[in-house]
Order: structure tokens, then sequence, then C-alpha cells
């Protein structure tokens, strides 16, 4: 038993000490991680190696009390090796815990104002399914909103998996794929604006060959991701040899997106408080918002026997955040193809189903799956 | 064909024993799953020792289950396609899966499973 105690803490200082080199230069982590290799390998302990980065990429995404006890007894072991060096723990103790301190007000802060990375649109198929992309003539396409990221805004922390997930595993959707969009959405710095955004979407989108590749192409966009999804579209429809493109966006599903309404005002008052619109005053922010809204119901307006798509479909959520009902019921009927539907939840929540039993879950997939068998059905 | 099963392997190495029976269970009900990711593993195993999962792991490479692999984390945090038998054998860029390459410099190198027998 002490035997096998005395390999686990073995193992656990090596990825200690091997984290420790990385830590010092992160820009070169692959090289460092390749020079640990060689020298184990060199040293007749390729094996060690091996368990290393395993056991360094485990303890990287398990919880933290494993690592933590591990940690201590390893801790424990370096202390007893080396003897006589109080004065040096306790500066060192000193120092640690000045550290630690100035890392939790900036984590505080970080929580608050995160510095986002630029996100890489991508498609999801599972951490542990590698398979190729564009294997179907179907894609559903997410876009996320204001403030979000390309991944968490689809996930509940409570949940198994995030929403492209969770339909990426659906027997039900086995003949789609799932990309997910992202874009820079800081709550501080500059970042694109929507019609920025939307260009480089629809650019994207081209250069990536999804017109050709897809017969059928289903966006479901929350919040500003909707803005930016009816402004890319709208585009489309302004150019004949763009056009032909709408025939391809069977459906497009809004949830929570900011809509012209009676109490556009107190929408826009909302975004030109954000990065996004930091350029703009609250009265241009209306207006901006009107144009998307009038240039979409343009797009719809001219469906017809011929050109039958996009089918679009509007749900909104009921439940205030902080007290405010960021996007309340503020859709018309003539920018949905259904009633717009509420849900009993709060703009963020109502993006993060639990399970595929979520009810926003349920109702989404079935108004992709309506519209795909009406494109079946010619109608 | 494997020469031993993992009932097999979790009898001769008691220490795994639990570990590999849920490592076998997990696979079973994962057939789709060509890659075992050992991070993801550890999410979904989490009443086991990340420990006992790594040794379960070592086990069943060494016993011919498994086969590693390494993969490269790609900056939007998804594995990369392409597999390395070593990470000394991964070079300074990758094509991400459309074709753009990225510098793998500050990217994360992460060992990866697959099932011995369906290679």
């Amino acid at each position: 038993m002490t035997g096998q105690s005395d390999s686990d803490s073995a193992l656990l200082r090596q990825m200690h000490e091997l984290n420790a080199r990385i830590d010092r230069d992160p820009t070169n982590k692959l090289k460092i991680i390749q020079q640990y290799y060689q020298e184990r390998v060199a040293a007749k302990d390729q094996a060690g190696a091996d368990a290393t980065l395993l056991i360094r990429s485990m303890l990287g995404a398990s919880e933290e009390s494993s690592d933590a006890s591990s940690r201590d007894e390893v801790d424990t072991q370096v202390k007893s090796t080396q003897p006589g060096r109080r004065l040096g723990y306790v500066l060192a103790g000193v120092t640690v815990a000045a550290l630690i301190a100035i890392g939790a007000g900036w984590r505080l802060y970080s929580q608050r104002c995160p510095a986002l990375p630029v996100p890489e649109p991508h498609f999801v198929t599972s951490d542990l399914r590698s398979s190729a992309p564009k294997k179907n003539k179907r894609v559903i396409i997410f876009v996320h909103g204001v403030l979000g990221d390309i991944d968490n805004t689809w996930k509940s922390p409570t949940a198994r998996g995030s929403w492209p997930e969770m339909v990426a595993d659906d027997p039900d959707f086995v003949s789609f794929d799932v990309y997910v969009y992202g874009y820079l959405t800081p709550c501080r710095g500059n970042a694109s604006n929507i019609t920025q955004i939307a260009e480089r979407f629809g650019r994207q989108l081209r250069d990536e060959d999804f017109f050709r590749d897809y017969d059928e192409i289903y966006f479901i966009a929350h919040s500003m991701g909707g803005l930016i999804t009816e402004r890319m579209l709208s585009t489309f429809n302004g150019q004949d040899d763009m056009r032909p493109y709408l025939q391809h966006v069977r459906a497009t599903i809004f949830l929570a997106v900011p809509n012209a309404g009676a109490e556009i005002a107190s929408i826009a008052a909302w975004v030109s408080h954000n990065p996004q619109f930091r350029d703009m005053r609250p009265s241009d922010a209306q207006s901006f918002l009107q144009a998307i809204q009038s240039d979409w119901a343009t797009v719809l307006r001219q469906r017809g026997p011929a050109r039958p798509f996009p089918l679009t479909f509007v749900a909104y959520e009921t439940q205030p955040i902080a007290g405010v009902a960021v996007v309340p019921a503020l859709y018309t009927s003539d920018l949905s193809d259904e009633t717009p539907i509420a849900f009993d939840y709060d703009h963020s929540r109502i993006v993060k189903p639990q399970s595929r039993k979520d009810e926003v879950y349920r109702w989404t997939k079935a108004r992709i799956l309506e519209a795909s068998a009406r494109s079946a059905s010619g109608r | 064909m494997s020469p031993i099963s993992f009932e097999d392997l979790a009898n001769k190495t008691p220490r795994y024993g639990d570990a590999l029976r849920a490592l076998d269970g997990w696979i079973r009900a994962h057939a789709s799953v060509d890659v075992i990711n050992p991070a993801a593993l550890a999410k979904e195993l989490k009443s086991f020792n990340p420990l006992d999962l790594a040794g379960a792991l070592g086990e069943a490479e060494h016993a011919g289950l498994l086969e590693r692999r390494y993969k490269v984390l790609t900056p939007s945090g998804v594995l990369d396609d392409n597999e390395f038998e070593d990470p000394t054998k991964i070079p300074e860029t990758l094509p991400d899966r459309f074709n753009r390459y990225f510098a793998t410099a500050d990217a994360d190198v992460i060992p990866v499973f697959r099932r011995a027998a369906l290679r």
C-alpha cells in the first residue's frame, strides 16, 4: 500500500514539476512537454512520462479536491526531505498568501468581466468522438448573444452537456451536422459591431461553402445573435447572386431576440450600454434596430409558393434577470410563422436546457423537424 | 483479437479492478465513441480517483486492450483530428478541420486511447 502511494506521489510530483516548467513559459508549452518527454525517454522512463501526461490531463478536468489532497501529500514529502529551511518556507508562505489574495481579487474582477479570447467557430461532435464535418446535407447553426460565449452560452452548469452537444447526441438529429458560430462580445474593450459581425458571419459561411454543401440550414439564435442572423440574411436578400442562399435557410429559431415594438425604446436603452453599441446614441440604436427589423420583415414578406423559406419561429422569456426583463413580449406575429411562445425562464436560462427533455429544447426540435419535413414534402 | 478481457484484467490487477470494470462499462455504453478522452472520462466517472482511472487506462494499454495516441487541443478547445505516437512527433503547425493552420507552440497535448480491436 505504501509502495502504491509512493508511486502515486512520485507521479504527482513529476506532474507538478512539469506544470511549474510550463507556468514559467506558457507560450512554449509544447516544446517544454516535448523536452520533458525526451528527458524521461533518455532516462529509460517512457512509461513514467506517459503516465505523467495522462494524469496531468485527467486532474486538469476533475474536481480539485483529489488534486489538492494529493498535492498536500506531495508537499509534505518535499518538506520532510529538506529540513532546516523554515524561514524560507515562512517567507514563501507569506508570498503565496499575498499572491492568492491578489489572485482572488483578480478572479472576482475577471468573473464579473472576463477577458475573452476571440472565439473560433467550429463543428460540434463530442469531446469523445472525432468525425469529419459536413457528412450530412442538413446543418444546425447556433449563434450566441451579447456578452455570450461560443460554448458556455448554451450550457447550464448543472447539465451534462451544452445544447449543441445535446443536439449532436440526439438520435433524431443524426442526419444534421451541428455548428456553433461565435464572435467577441466583451464587457470591456473594443469589439465589432452587429453589421461587421453579420458581414463576417455571412462571408465565412460562403467561404466555407455552407450554401453549396448543405441543402437545409437551420439557425438557433439567442439575443443579439438573432439580430446578427437577421442582418446577415437580409444582406443576402439584397444581392441577386446571394438571394438563392435564402432557400437553403429552412428555418430560423429566435430565442429572446430584441425586436421592434412598443417597447423598443427600452431595448435601445439596454443595448446602448453595450460595447457592441458603444458609439451609438440610444436614439441611433433605436433607428438601427428598426432598420434591421424592417429589412428582416422584407425577407419574410417576399416569401411565396416558389420561395417558401426561411420559416421563422420566435420565443421569449418571461422571467427577469436582476429585476429586469431583458426581452419581454415584444414580438409581433408578422415576424413569426407561429404565435410567439413564452417560456418561464430568464434571458440567460432560456438557452441552457438541462436535458433533451427541457421544454425549450423540445419546442425548438419540433420546429426544426417540422420545417425539415415541410422541405421534404416540397410545401 | 485481444488476448485478455477487461474482467480478466480486473481480476489480475485488483488495485485497479473497480476502475477497470467501470472503464469497460463506459466503453460498452459508448459504442459510437472511437476515441477515449481521459479528461472527459474523469468527468463522467467522478466517483473514481483519477489516479485509479489513469492506472486502469495504463493497465488496459499494457494488456493490449487500448492503444495510446497523442492529440493537440486546438485554440477553440476541441481536439484536433491528427494523432501522434508520442508528443515529440507533433509539428510546429497543424491544420484544423477547415485546413487553416494554427501554431502548436502554446497548445496542450492530450493523451487519448483507442480500442485496439477497432484499429
